[in-house]
């Protein structure tokens, strides 16, 4: 939930990233068919399930969903909220979400009628950024690309389960023939002998799939057959340099079937890559010994700046808070052995 | 879920002595519910402090070290290193001499007892000097052999306290007790006032479930 929190702070909201956000989650509603005529698209159809995007938070109407950003900031603040609305037709005749206020009276719309649909509003300070329809079916295609000048905004994501192969394909593509590349193989160096890799259309046409060659054979092996450790590696060493434009590398459970061994290298890289490239790296464990590899790796490192943020409630009614242990506290929490529960 | 209430102490022989003197006042600790840990040293036992207080999921900490030779300075160590973690903690300005225990503004609880009775300065040594029996009759020789020795001669350095009390264990039934066994031996007597004002304050601070 951090990890999907900084991802809407940092796209300020953007609708396609919340789509996004939903939908890899597979979070969606189906409702029954609306009879209601005042409905333009009655439908079986899916639905985003706007009540999943954060769990255990009620959805109210006109209330706020969310807020997000610094408290000393209001103008940075980012808060979505669920608003009364209608469709309207603009002077073009175009199609257009219009939000009742906060009695639902009509406000933008014109006076008498009832709002007959929901939408998400997103709100930077007090600017109005986005009117999302939640009544509207949900197809892939939505999930379009984003305008231009938001889309380096876009924190990559690597999620616990790893990157979807079109993703993966379009971070190695964005780096063919440059340096990038090489950084990358050299990551994989980290545990095989690796000499080159390349991606090729598999069983599916839909996503092209990672091949590697060793050195010292001849033919090249599909990366799936290394082991999960070995896509994990190639994931976040492609996010890394995909990362440069929006400064920031999100990675859920950055453990996953990574064998702990390999976790002190791992983290070496990372601190090493993301300081040469002034990345941000946030990543989620579970694990004490990747908790651990972190602080080694950062300890080594005097340009890079780690801290330990630990997500726990104070008692089982508490609501979730973050503490903050900077280099020199983790130091002593791994040097001491404290297990930071 | 929160682990075990534990006690942070300086070193193997705190740690003995005070799993001991429980054992004859009759408590057994069960080290799921009860952790004794040896810091190895004063310096890791308070960088110990903040890092285990900002972990909000411990309901209970409590340390017990040395004041040394300075009850004061190593009062105000410890509150720093409390406030380094918990910036509105309410601590007294000198330590209780019943052994302090505060509760932290989300009702954790945090207890502190500066060897040897939270007043003087000095170490564990010195408080196991007040269980030594008052029926005894050698201390007095092991604090004139200690006290005689030239200063050119002093290898224990500063360490007197503790010298004079080995002198005396040496010279027991059974010499050269460690600390722990001379107190489940009863050759330290358990039933004198501090032991069981030093009990008392581990009951509070340490013993007690945490609350809420």
């Amino acid at each position: 939930m951090l990890l999907e929190a900084l991802r809407l702070f940092q796209t300020r909201g953007d609708p396609t990233e919340i789509v996004a956000l939903l939908a890899e989650r597979d979070e969606y509603r189906r409702s029954a068919p609306q009879r209601d005529v005042r409905r333009e698209e009655p439908s079986e159809e899916a639905r985003l399930d706007l009540g999943a995007l954060f769990h255990g938070r009620p959805v109210e109407l006109n209330g706020a969903l969310c807020r997000l950003g610094p408290t000393s900031e209001s103008e940075q603040m980012l808060t979505l909220s669920i608003r009364p609305a209608r469709i309207t037709r603009d002077d073009d005749g175009l199609r257009q979400v219009s939000l009742f206020d906060e009695d639902g009276d009509s406000a933008d719309v014109g006076g008498g009628e009832a709002f007959d649909r929901l939408a998400l509003v997103t709100t930077v300070g007090k600017e109005r950024r986005s009117v999302i329809d939640l009544d509207l079916p949900f197809t892939r295609r939505r999930i379009a690309r984003p305008r231009i000048g938001e889309a380096e905004r876009r924190p990559p994501f690597i999620a616990a389960r790893g990157a979807d192969n079109a993703i993966v394909a379009s971070w190695w593509d964005a780096l063919a023939l440059t340096d990038g590349e090489e950084r990358v193989i050299e990551c994989l160096k980290l545990i095989s002998d690796v000499e080159r890799v390349a991606l090729v259309e598999g069983a599916s046409l839909r996503a092209r799939t990672p091949i590697v060659k060793f050195k010292g054979t001849t033919l090249p092996e599909p990366m799936r057959s290394l082991g999960d450790g070995f896509g994990r590696l190639f994931c976040v060493a492609l996010a890394l340099e995909n990362a440069r434009a929006s400064k920031m590398l999100l990675i859920d459970e950055l453990d996953n079937g990574i064998h702990y061994s390999v976790l002190p290298d791992l983290w070496r890289f990372i601190t090493r890559a993301a300081t040469a490239t002034d990345v941000q790296v946030f990543a989620t464990t579970h694990s004490w010994d990747c908790v651990e590899a972190f602080q080694a790796a950062t300890l080594e490192n005097s340009e890079a700046d780690g801290v330990l943020m630990k997500l726990a409630r104070r008692r089982a009614e508490d609501p979730v808070s973050a503490v903050v242990f900077d280099e020199a506290e983790l130091a002593t929490a791994t040097k001491q052995g404290i297990e930071l529960r | 879920m929160s682990g075990p209430n534990e006690l942070l102490v300086e070193g193997s022989d705190d740690l003995h002595v005070i799993r001991n003197l429980l054992l004859v006042v009759g408590h057994r600790l069960e080290e799921r519910d009860h952790k004794v840990i040896d810091k190895q040293g004063v310096e890791n036992l308070l960088d110990a402090i903040p890092v285990m207080l900002k972990d909000v999921e411990r309901r209970v900490l409590a340390v017990v070290l040395d004041a040394d030779e300075d009850v004061s300075a190593r009062w105000q160590a410890v509150c720093a290193r409390v406030r380094r973690a918990i910036p509105d903690a309410v601590l007294p300005l000198t330590p209780d001499p019943a052994g302090t225990v505060v509760f932290l503004p989300d009702g954790r609880r945090f207890g502190a007892w500066l060897m040897p009775d939270n007043q003087l300065g000095g170490m564990l040594e010195d408080f196991l000097k007040l269980l030594v029996p008052s029926t005894d009759l050698l201390f007095e020789h092991a604090d004139t052999f200690v006290g005689g020795i030239p200063v050119g001669a002093r290898l224990f350095g500063a360490k007197e306290a503790k010298a004079k009390l080995h002198a005396w264990l040496a010279v027991q039934a059974d010499p050269g007790r460690p600390l722990g066994v001379a107190v489940t031996a009863r050759v330290l007597d358990p039933s004198r006032p501090s032991a069981a004002a030093f009990v008392e304050w581990l009951r509070r601070a340490w013993l007690a479930p945490a609350e809420g």
